[in-house]
């Protein structure tokens, strides 16, 4: 697959494929097509050459939007993912009604998700910018998994977040991916959560698959992007060189 | 140690459908000169609010009380002329998301001239001075920067041309908000190296959930529901902290095996602990008005088990 505007090559020759019940990491520095490469994947954007099949069957036109409810992405800015003008009931009832929830069960099946999902009953009579970025991710994680996708494509979907909503929210994903056998794809900066939840890892650099195998595997190739993640934790050290090099400087 | 601020029983409360909402509540604080501090806390804690407090930002849109001295000169309710004058030249927000926070249709330079320009500034002088603080920022072509729209710029770019702007007038504080936020981990290094070294002789106050960036401040507070619930040395407070609600958030980063915090009751504390409804160590004890608890070593947590632990 190959995916590019006027002379600029953003993905070349990609070949890959995602098992469900696994999670696969992509990898890279920022640029290096992983949102892209999911944004394809998911049919959000069309590959400029090549195709993308689910479970062995291409994306036609015909099966394009059933396909799109079985690949579900969530992004990295969860407060883009709502209708700002409707109430989070709302947001909520809008997907079970394209589920084919039956009109007189709404209001039981969601409070159904509510509880499974961990949204606090308050939150529904408010709109998005009334909420914490970790709730909406909580919301959007919801509307996504009414889907039952059968896989489910991650970019950064907590890197807004403060540690323990990152914790809750990747433990809801697990809980409810393992349910359905979902396969998940996390784009990631965060080479920790690489290393503690990946099955499989996927580096990519100049829109190539430079790596693909375990975390310890890729790390021998993706050796820079790695160093820099342990060069991170040392953030005090790092600072201590800037004064003995005579770095300070009064602007 | 000078304080550069001293805020004594802030309260920010902003209007809801549900009624008023209590950003923060009662918060005493000390900002020394030369102090570099994390904030830090779980989203919704206040951390931003008590950020664009200290500029003066959330008067029209919130009720403030209490008192936040900034130099010596009160910021809640200071005539609008007070707060202009202090912005830029004394106190600066570096804001969030530096690919939304700049301005789209204006080229970089400009709005580091900008900036420039408040203080009577020249043009042609106030050019020249964006520029070599563009340089400063690590912009090897500063010229074609300077000229150029946000839009052309990766995050990282982004970020260090808002740090730029932020720090154009030397400010003695900075408040920088997130600024490492969804960088990848090298030019996270290279954006913190540029903005410790743009504060080095100054105050920085850092807004951040990133555990690793807090490493590059000498001192961490961490606030909960509007308050601050530890405050202490850097070394202290990430790697033996005294708050439950402070272990149980390193607990839960991914190097520590990703124990996530209880979920909320969503209880309404009344003037016990904000935090009672998800601790483990929860008591009647709790249930009573938790005052800051300091040692000798000037470490304040609010928890009365940290005065016997």
């Amino acid at each position: 697959m190959v995916f590019g505007r006027k002379h600029t090559i953003v993905l070349d020759g990609i070949s890959m494929s995602f098992d469900r019940g696994k999670i696969t990491a992509l990898i890279g520095n920022s640029g290096c097509g992983k949102t892209t490469l999911s944004k394809i994947a998911t049919g959000i954007t069309d590959p400029s050459s090549g195709t993308v099949s689910l479970d062995g069957v291409p994306f036609t036109e015909d099966n394009f939007r059933e396909n799109r409810w079985q690949i579900q992405m969530v992004f990295q800015h969860p407060e883009g993912a709502l209708n700002p003008r409707i109430k989070i009931e709302d947001s909520i009832k809008e997907v079970l009604r394209k589920v084919g929830c039956p009109g007189n069960r709404l209001n039981e099946r969601m409070d159904e998700i509510c509880a499974e999902m961990g949204i606090q009953p308050e939150l529904l009579k408010r709109y998005p910018n009334q909420i914490s970025g970790g709730e909406i991710q909580r919301i959007v994680l919801a509307r996504v998994m009414m889907f039952q996708p059968r896989y489910l494509f991650l970019d950064e979907p907590t890197s807004m977040l403060d540690p323990s909503v990152q914790a809750n929210i990747f433990g809801l994903i697990l809980k409810k991916t393992r349910k359905f056998n979902s396969g998940v794809v996390i784009v990631t900066h965060d080479l920790d959560i690489v290393s503690n939840l990946a099955d499989n890892v996927a580096f990519l650099e100049n829109g190539r698959i430079q790596a693909y195998g375990t975390a310890e595997e890729v790390r021998k190739v993706a050796t820079d992007l790695f160093e820099s993640w342990d060069r991170q934790k040392n953030m005090r050290r790092i600072t201590s060189e800037c004064h003995l090099a005579g770095d300070s400087q009064r602007i | 140690m000078e304080t550069l601020v001293e805020i004594r029983r802030l309260n920010v409360i902003f209007p809801t459908f549900d009624g008023g909402f209590r950003a923060i509540k009662d918060l005493d604080m000390d900002i020394y000169s030369g102090d570099k501090i994390a904030v830090m806390g779980e989203s919704g804690c206040g951390k931003s609010v008590l950020g664009h407090s200290i500029m003066g930002l959330l008067a029209d849109i919130s009720l403030t009380t209490g008192s936040i001295l900034f130099m010596g000169k009160e910021i809640v309710g200071a005539k609008r002329s007070t707060l202009i004058s202090l912005r830029g030249s004394k106190v600066a927000l570096v804001p969030q998301s530096p690919s939304t926070a700049l301005d789209p249709v204006m080229k970089v330079g400009t709005q580091i001239d900008e900036m420039f320009w408040k203080e009577g500034v020249p043009r042609k002088e106030a050019s020249e001075r964006s520029k070599k603080k563009l340089e400063a920022l690590g912009f090897k072509d500063s010229d074609a920067i300077y000229s150029t729209y946000p839009h052309r710029l990766s995050g990282g770019m982004c970020e260090r041309a808002v740090i730029a702007m932020g720090t154009a007038l030397n400010p003695e504080l900075v408040i920088a908000d997130e600024p490492t936020k969804g960088l990848d981990p090298a030019i996270k290094i290279e954006t913190l190296k540029k903005l410790y070294t743009s504060c080095a002789d100054k105050t920085l106050m850092m807004i951040t959930h990133d555990y690793y960036a807090a490493h590059i401040c000498n001192r961490v507070c961490i606030m909960y529901r509007g308050e601050m619930v530890e405050d202490g040395n850097w070394r202290e407070v990430l790697t033996n902290p005294s708050h439950p609600y402070v272990r149980g958030l390193w607990s839960s980063l991914p190097k520590n095996g990703m124990v996530p915090i209880n979920d909320p009751l969503r209880i309404v504390p009344g003037e016990g602990c904000g935090f009672g409804d998800r601790c483990g160590s929860y008591s009647e004890r709790c249930n009573g008005k938790q005052d800051m608890v300091t040692d000798s070593n000037g470490h304040c947590v609010r928890c009365w088990r940290a005065g016997i632990e």
